[in-house]
């Protein structure tokens, strides 16, 4: 899928890999800049999401329990350890410093989400889950982690100048929206879902995951009552049987190759060198394939399994997959953004994505 | 380019580079350290026994202790080796509580555990099942104990329970004690079961593991404190 470039690179300015010297070349390389649009959505989807699971815990009546310490009605023995969390350093263990801490996440995953004051929002929102995730570790999950290793990211990002309150002030202060903001963010969070996609699948272990355990891995997994979303024992007469050992098999395959969506990438928006494989991955689009798997698979789990925000959280960083001019041609192939303008496009200077 | 934008490149490809170097190294995926009591659970035995055929039909055969030392042996020394390469980044890695641990499902779990609860009523020796788990006809509190995180505490411990596991279970006898005062006892335990797949036979072993009984007079519920004044 290619889209012509929104906001070239400033004419005259070479592409980074033509640029002499390795060093130079990888300054040049996170020196790029691209349009708000991928990281603005990330952003506003996984705070929805953020949003949604911290509004759960006060809807299920659990912020003592999970916030708090064991001496006020939580579960955790964080008061007694020998390394106290700093929130109970801080703060003395009474039920209130528990909502205390839950309400500055609540506020600035709001703030987050609405991307008004963007940046700070997701450095609190961070440093005050990190810290729930000390005070209770047994009820942080991977999904937690990965959300605070995006923030990491985010917090350093104008991911607010784009469907934020932090772009609409800046628009009202300048008179010109923000077109162009670090693209290194985003090329960080790509590489982030590509190494866990690819540890996750290299330390499948188990030999259910292999011919030697019948790719029975997804079947074992669909008969655990702590994760099923139903009973599965249907699921061991076929055709499903059968079905779930394509499924892990699909899904070990894919999570062990995950890296060569990191080539496709390359082949994009990298140095134009024709080759075969190039030539084979453009014409099947093999990497939109692969990421539609990764969707499908998300979208699997969210039906079979329950397992929390784990897959809306990953969705919604996906539109880290998308060069935002692509965003914006999708969104005009669908009509919802306004056509481009009839001038001839700006010559369309290669940008990594 | 302008000098002090270029010194803003270069910091930056600085930063992002130590960024890449310990993330780098917290996503290695190794192996951790292990000891053999872990190896000699039950549920690593069945994975013990498969490598140990496997291996065996491609004509390497090993004695089964000899194998399950040497696993720990090497296992153990690499995980060591890896957490000292972490250790200038674990004080960034802590406050932010970053990392790269994806080892999802790595090994699907063929002895799973449901939670269940049971109660006592006032004046009966019999034991009555109030929720058990993907049960309809029993769903004491179901809609927390399927909460993610929740979960995470019950799904993660019940084999071996800890501090987080026994304040759940007290939790749960308190929050069944002040809605129900007829119940005298509670009980939160889990039932291990053995999945086999549809080519091996069935196995229709129960076990019952840490069983955490809760009389209502340890609980001074706010409910009964009020009855008392």
């Amino acid at each position: 899928m290619s889209a012509p470039v929104e906001s070239p690179a400033p004419a005259g300015n070479p592409a980074w890999w033509e640029i002499p010297g390795r060093w130079a070349r990888w300054v040049a390389f996170w020196d790029q800049e691209e349009h708000p649009r991928s990281l603005g959505l990330v952003r506003l989807l996984l705070g929805i999401v953020v949003w949604f699971d911290l509004a759960q815990i006060a809807n299920l009546d659990l912020v003592v329990e999970l916030f708090g310490t064991a001496e006020m009605g939580g579960l955790s023995d964080a008061a007694v350890r020998t390394e106290v969390p700093y929130w109970y350093q801080v703060f003395p263990n009474e039920p209130w410093s528990a909502w205390a801490l839950y309400l500055t996440m609540l506020v600035t995953a709001t703030t987050f989400t609405i991307g008004f004051f963007t940046r700070s929002s997701a450095l609190i929102l961070l440093l005050c889950w990190a810290q729930q995730a000390t005070i209770l570790p047994p009820s942080d999950r991977g999904i937690d982690l990965m959300c605070r290793n995006v923030l990491c990211l985010l917090m350093f990002t104008q991911a607010g100048q784009w469907l934020g309150v932090d772009g609409a002030i800046r628009r009202w202060r300048t008179g010109v929206p923000t077109t162009r903001i670090p693209a290194w963010p985003r090329y960080l969070l790509l590489l982030q879902i590509v190494v866990m996609y690819w540890t996750a699948g290299v330390q499948k272990v188990g030999l259910e995951w292999t011919p030697m355990g019948e790719f029975s891995a997804l079947y074992v997994i669909l008969q655990d009552p702590a994760i099923a979303t139903w009973d599965f024992s249907w699921v061991a007469n076929q055709p499903f049987y059968f079905s779930t050992q394509v499924g892990t098999a699909v899904t070990y395959i894919w999570q062990w190759t995950y890296p060569i969506v990191l080539l496709w990438y390359w082949y994009d928006f990298g140095p134009q060198r024709d080759t075969w494989f190039r030539r084979v991955s453009k014409r099947y689009h093999l990497k939109w394939i692969y990421i539609a798997i990764g969707a499908y698979f998300h979208f699997a789990l969210a039906v079979t399994l329950e397992l929390g925000i784990f897959p809306y959280a990953m969705l919604a960083l996906y539109p880290a997959f998308f060069h935002p001019d692509t965003l914006l041609d999708v969104a005009r192939r669908l009509r919802l953004a306004p056509p481009s303008p009839a001038a001839p496009p700006a010559p369309a200077a290669p940008t990594a994505g | 380019m302008d000098p002090r934008r270029k010194r803003t490149a270069v910091a930056r490809a600085l930063l992002i580079t130590l960024f890449l170097v310990g993330h780098g190294i917290y996503a290695l995926p190794l192996p951790k350290k292990i000891t053999l009591e872990e190896i000699r659970k039950q549920d690593a035995q069945e994975n013990v026994d498969r490598w140990l055929g496997w291996l065996g039909s491609v004509g390497l055969r090993f004695e089964k202790p000899w194998f399950e030392e040497r696993v720990t042996t090497l296992a153990t020394a690499i995980g060591e080796g890896h957490d000292l390469l972490r250790t200038p980044f674990k004080p960034w890695m802590r406050l932010t509580g970053t990392g790269q641990s994806w080892a999802l499902f790595a090994v699907p779990d063929r002895w799973p555990v449901r939670l269940e609860i049971e109660v006592q009523r006032q004046g009966s020796k019999e034991w009555e099942l109030a929720y058990r788990r993907l049960d309809p006809e029993h769903a004491e509190l179901a809609e927390v104990l399927r909460y993610r995180r929740i979960r995470g505490i019950y799904d993660g411990q019940i084999s071996k329970p800890r501090a987080a596991y026994k304040n759940l279970t007290r939790w749960i006898a308190r929050d069944i004690f002040e809605r129900h005062p007829d119940i005298t006892q509670v009980r939160v335990q889990g039932v291990k079961t053995h999945t086999t797949l549809p080519s091996e036979p069935p196995d229709t072993t129960r076990e019952t593991v840490s069983p955490r009984p809760h009389r209502r007079e340890n609980h001074g519920t706010a409910k009964a404190k009020e009855a008392g004044k």
